[in-house]
């Protein structure tokens, strides 16, 4: 079940809401669960069985962390933990990519039985290990109720894909959360707003990207327009499947941090990863970049340390050597801005630092985008001349023409400014923000009931 | 020490009719035999050790381990596929009901119909019909590449899709046979059948790959 479902705006969504208001205080986790489960196996039923071993399993880990005094035995426990979580990821994500590469390496011959990617793995196995780090650590009490630990993991809003919700961000809020009516419409306007940026922004540009690739040969500009769309619809389809999950989360009672701040106004590439897909930067930061020494060492170990947890950022995002290239090149462009072109940056006028940022993320997301070296290779040559049917051609024209009001909105989504106005609008005029609500679920649901299958892109990770 | 044993609150054995008091088994009362005594007292140790917390969370743990491991083994077997040459496939297939009726095609009815050529595809058969009111169709494809192998299932089900929306609103039949359409991937094979013998077919196919 996608989020931009018919059957889960109108069935799933509004019966658990219904529920859950109505549902005693005893009963709202048990039947959170039970409605997560429901959610996650209506796409997957066979690897259910997985998510609730990785349920129960971390569970009795964190018990286990919680109880022992023995510094060792405490850290066997969790090495233990971390071997187990990384392993079932390790398993289900990069077999496959695993025995491809050493076939392709060494000449083997060794058989590909890869599985299909268990949806939500990398979300859920994440949040897992967050939880049992910070028993560890100490800065958590491992929970004693086990369905409360599994409405953590399976949380129907957050399990497929993210925000990745740290186990102490929520730890009070899963056995004494509220809700009220206002909250409610508070989170019930956040949902809307995210499935209009899927449904009416990121599956469109969508389509004007999936026309720029299949076209044969490709003019820069047409070339720069396809990677404009991509890095638009990206930002949509993802950032708007978080507006819906912190939308939902609000519903029910929880406070999700957010996961997105505008990044494409970041004036820095350091900037742009401090507000893009934060949940998981901070992540990797608390858990991987700091234990490493993070920069309290010497610049050459500190580089390590970047190009090490962007190389995993990379591969956290898929198994595919195209993920590893764009998680180094971020890598490589972190460590250039520390230590080369940083003090040159904090000099640049504002626009000037926004529009190399863009520049940069666009052919980040070309590397993103193409799982096959050689159209990747096609692609960046075209949007620097390489290879390319000259500057300009007709088909740049034709694709601006008809997607200009798409494009110019998307752009006035990128920043505070609409956002901000709605804000203001509903504080002085609550009905007539509340009937634009309504216009946009309206339009919203007119295209989901024209249009098929529109999965959420990050859904593959 | 006095020779005698007292089970459950019973007396000794004196002035009980039966004579000496008796185990729960019906053994006499006399010394416990050694290996029952160890069996007794491994079964003790093991409650006995699960009474600490940390060892019951130790044992969880152990089992849900073990419980992965034979759910990765299952999910394993189901989904893969024997290296058989496909020869042998084409042979399976080849006496399968239905497909009589349709003709073998070519990598342009390949492109035409599902949108992907056979690049990167090291074997494949397509047999459907020229009657454009006959929706039965059957492709079976083979490669190692498993983002090419997501790309023809996309492709299948793109057909599929694109086939019902020509069918939508007057073809009741080729409607009904395109819902039930077989799209699986198995191994390093792509199944896809639309017909009413596509069950068939698919069974032929898996018996022959498994």
């Amino acid at each position: 079940m996608v989020f931009s479902s018919l059957n889960f705006l109108f069935l799933f969504l509004p019966l658990v809401m219904l529920l859950q208001w109505a549902a005693p205080e005893p009963l709202k986790n048990p039947l959170l669960l039970a409605a997560s489960l429901f959610f996650y196996a209506w796409g997957e039923p066979v690897y259910i069985v997985l998510m609730l071993i990785s349920v129960a399993y971390n569970y009795l880990a964190g018990r286990q962390i919680g109880g022992r005094r023995d510094p060792h035995r405490r850290r066997a426990a969790l090495i233990g933990a971390l071997a187990v979580n990384l392993g079932m990821l390790g398993f289900f994500k990069y077999y496959g990519f695993l025995v491809d590469t050493l076939n392709g390496l060494f000449g083997l011959h060794l058989a590909n039985h890869a599985l299909p990617l268990p949806i939500g793995i990398s979300f859920y196995t994440f949040q897992a290990l967050s939880y049992v780090i910070d028993v560890y650590r100490g800065k958590a009490k491992p929970q004693a109720s086990l369905v409360s630990f599994a409405v953590y993991i399976t949380m129907f809003p957050q399990l497929v894909a993210g925000p990745i919700v740290k186990y102490t961000d929520i730890e009070r809020q899963l056995t004494d959360r509220r809700t009220s009516l206002a909250q409610c419409g508070v989170g019930l306007e956040r949902v809307v707003l995210g499935l209009a940026k899927k449904v009416l922004l990121a599956n469109n540009l969508g389509m004007l990207y999936d026309a720029v690739c299949a076209a044969g040969a490709r003019s820069v500009l047409t070339a720069w327009l396809g990677a404009t769309a991509y890095t638009l619809q990206i930002y949509f389809d993802f950032s708007g499947y978080s507006d819906m999950a912190i939308g939902m989360g609000r519903m029910l009672g929880f406070s999700f941090d957010e996961n997105f701040d505008h990044p494409y106004l970041a004036r820095s590439v350091t900037e742009f990863w401090r507000r893009w897909h934060i949940s998981l930067s901070s992540w990797f930061r608390d858990y991987v970049y700091i234990p490493l020494g993070g920069n309290r060492v010497r610049p050459a170990r500190h580089i390590l340390n970047l190009l090490v947890v962007w190389m995993l950022t990379g591969l956290w995002h898929g198994a595919s050597w195209n993920f590893v290239l764009w998680g180094l090149y971020y890598g490589a462009l972190l460590v250039l801005e520390k230590y080369v072109t940083g003090a040159l940056l904090k000099r640049l006028p504002g626009w000037a630092g926004r529009a190399c940022t863009l520049i940069l993320v666009a052919v980040g997301w070309v590397i993103f985008s193409n799982t096959d070296f050689h159209a990747m290779r096609a692609y960046l040559g075209t949007l620097f001349g390489v290879g390319s049917a000259g500057f300009a051609d007709g088909a740049f024209l034709y694709y601006l023409r008809n997607n200009l009001l798409l494009l110019a909105a998307s752009v006035a989504c990128c920043g505070p400014v609409l956002r901000t106005w709605q804000l203001r609008l509903a504080g002085r005029r609550p009905a007539v923000a509340l009937c634009l609500c309504a216009a946009l679920l309206l339009a919203c649901t007119a295209y989901l009931v024209h249009g098929s299958y529109n999965p959420f892109l990050y859904f593959r990770f | 020490m006095n020779g005698q044993t007292k089970l459950h609150g019973r007396g000794p054995a004196t002035g009980n009719p039966r004579g000496a008091s008796r185990t729960p088994t019906g053994r006499s009362s006399s010394a416990p035999g050694p290996r029952s005594a160890a069996r007794s007292a491994r079964r003790d140790g093991i409650w006995q050790w699960l009474r600490v917390a940390d060892h019951r969370y130790a044992a969880g743990k152990w089992a849900l381990i073990a419980a992965l491991a034979v759910y990765c083994w299952l999910m394993l077997g189901a989904n893969s596929a024997k290296d058989v040459p496909f020869s042998k496939v084409e042979a399976a297939m080849a006496v399968v009901p239905g497909l009589e009726e349709l003709e073998r095609l070519d990598e342009d009815d390949l492109w035409q119909r599902f949108g992907v050529t056979a690049e990167g595809v090291e074997d494949w058969m397509l047999y459907g019909s020229g009657d454009i009111m006959n929706v039965s169709e059957l492709w079976i494809a083979r490669t190692e590449d498993a983002d090419a192998l997501d790309r023809l299932e996309a492709a299948a089900q793109g057909r599929v899709d694109a086939q019902l929306e020509v069918f939508r609103s007057y073809g009741v039949g080729q409607k009904e046979l395109l819902e039930g359409a077989v799209i699986e991937q198995c191994g390093s094979f792509l199944f896809y059948g639309v017909s009413e013998y596509a069950e068939q077919w698919e069974a032929a196919f898996l018996s022959c790959v498994r």
